[in-house]
């Protein structure tokens, strides 16, 4: 990919809008596991093992990812994980949305059951696609202004980001 | 959130080119899983504490143990009847609680209606059962309000074993018999026959509402409606 000058200023507003993104939803969370556990069972996709811990665990790694982009470090392979979870994120809402069920996403709290008639999927998918279309262009273009770690692009890097999963 | 400051670390050491920020980014989500590992211990080792002590506790009517009956609470002879379908791992549950907990304590308190408690216990299939045998052996020795209330009052502990215990002695209802209840899922059997009642009512989810017989609309579910759907049958 040839770099324009004005691609770092680019990855630096991808960086800031998924880190934010990925920040808020996990913070809001992060404070109520219960809840977040019960998001999780309502996909009915996990047994009862893995729904709870996935539902606690998943906002202190989006806290985590949040935060390592905001701040500009290991952009690539942070992006990369963000990618990771939003495929992750876009299946499973898919595949509630295919079987016919009625939940909210749980992205941002909350989550669960909601009336046949509330439900959001096609609002979700699509935010989470832009969210993952920014988190490929981090990939692609890890080099941004205001980083806390300075990274090349592709090209003049061997490819060291590791992808979280 | 002591994740929060481990992105910093490289600022301590900008120069450090061997180590590829891929591995710190992966070192960085396994801290982060650790956080939230320690503080899942914390919830299921963080001290109870009673909240409300001081708030009047409804006497109790029924007892649990009557096979398809709720746990009742308030004055006999009151005009209306509440029943509430709950799971106290239900975050909902918790929400409608505290919207309308000091509504329903009122109408409780001044004799003008009763209060059921239908505790379900499909929620949380590891917790949900635990949680609902100790409200019932703290509702045998009559502080049904209190005990729902303290464990939904602080929604986020896990409420393990040993602090339902706990909950139970600072209720001061937390004899032998209580721990023994609490241990030995001694109300298993009679949570089935709720859990069973409540299909055969056709109560799918939590919470339910119904004010005698008749089921509290979704938009309803808060202290206006619920008061008015008293009001309607104490008038």
């Amino acid at each position: 990919m040839r770099q324009l000058p004005w691609f770092p200023w680019v990855s630096l507003a991808a960086r800031l809008v998924l880190g934010g993104v990925m920040l808020v939803a996990g913070a809001l969370k992060v404070t109520d596991p219960e809840t977040a556990a019960q998001a999780v069972r309502a996909y009915e996709l996990l047994p009862e093992s893995l729904a709870a811990p996935v539902g606690w665990g998943l906002p202190f790694l989006e806290i985590a990812i949040g935060l390592l982009l905001i701040v500009g470090f290991g952009v690539r392979a942070s992006a990369a994980a963000a990618g990771v979870f939003l495929i992750v994120f876009i299946a499973a809402v898919s595949s509630a949305w295919a079987r016919g069920l009625s939940i909210d996403c749980g992205c941002f709290g909350g989550g669960g059951q909601v009336a046949p008639g509330q439900t959001k999927y096609l609002q979700e998918i699509l935010r989470d696609v832009g969210l993952l279309l920014l988190a490929g262009w981090l990939w692609l273009s890890p080099a941004s202004k205001f980083a806390v770690a300075p990274e090349a692009n592709a090209e003049s890097q061997t490819p060291t980001g590791v992808p979280a999963s | 959130m002591s994740s929060t400051r481990t992105p910093a670390n490289p600022l301590l050491q900008p120069n450090k080119p061997r180590i590829s920020p891929g591995i710190v980014v992966v070192i960085v989500l396994v801290l982060a899983l650790a956080a939230g590992v320690g503080v899942q211990y914390y919830r299921g080792h963080s001290k109870v504490e009673v909240s409300s002590n001081g708030r009047a506790e409804p006497a109790v009517i029924t007892a649990p143990g009557a096979s398809g009956k709720g746990v009742t609470v308030g004055k006999a002879g009151a005009k209306a009847h509440i029943d509430l379908y709950l799971d106290f791992r239900c975050p909902h549950c918790a929400e409608f609680e505290e919207a309308t907990g000091a509504t329903v304590d009122k109408l409780v308190q001044d004799g003008t209606a009763t209060l059921t408690y239908w505790p379900l216990q499909f929620v949380n299939p590891d917790a949900s059962p635990r949680l609902a045998n100790a409200f019932a052996a703290a509702a045998a020795n009559g502080k049904a309000l209190s005990y729902a209330d303290e464990m939904y009052g602080d929604f986020s502990k896990s409420w393990t074993t040993d602090q339902l215990i706990e909950l139970g002695k600072q209720l001061g209802v937390g004899d032998a018999t209580f721990q023994q209840a609490v241990q030995d899922n001694t109300y298993a059997g009679w949570l089935e026959s709720v859990t069973k009642a409540a299909d055969d009512r056709g109560v799918t989810g939590t919470p339910t509402v119904y004010v005698n017989d008749k089921q509290l609309p979704a938009d309803q579910m808060t202290p206006e409606g619920l008061q008015k759907a008293v009001d309607a049958i104490a008038s």
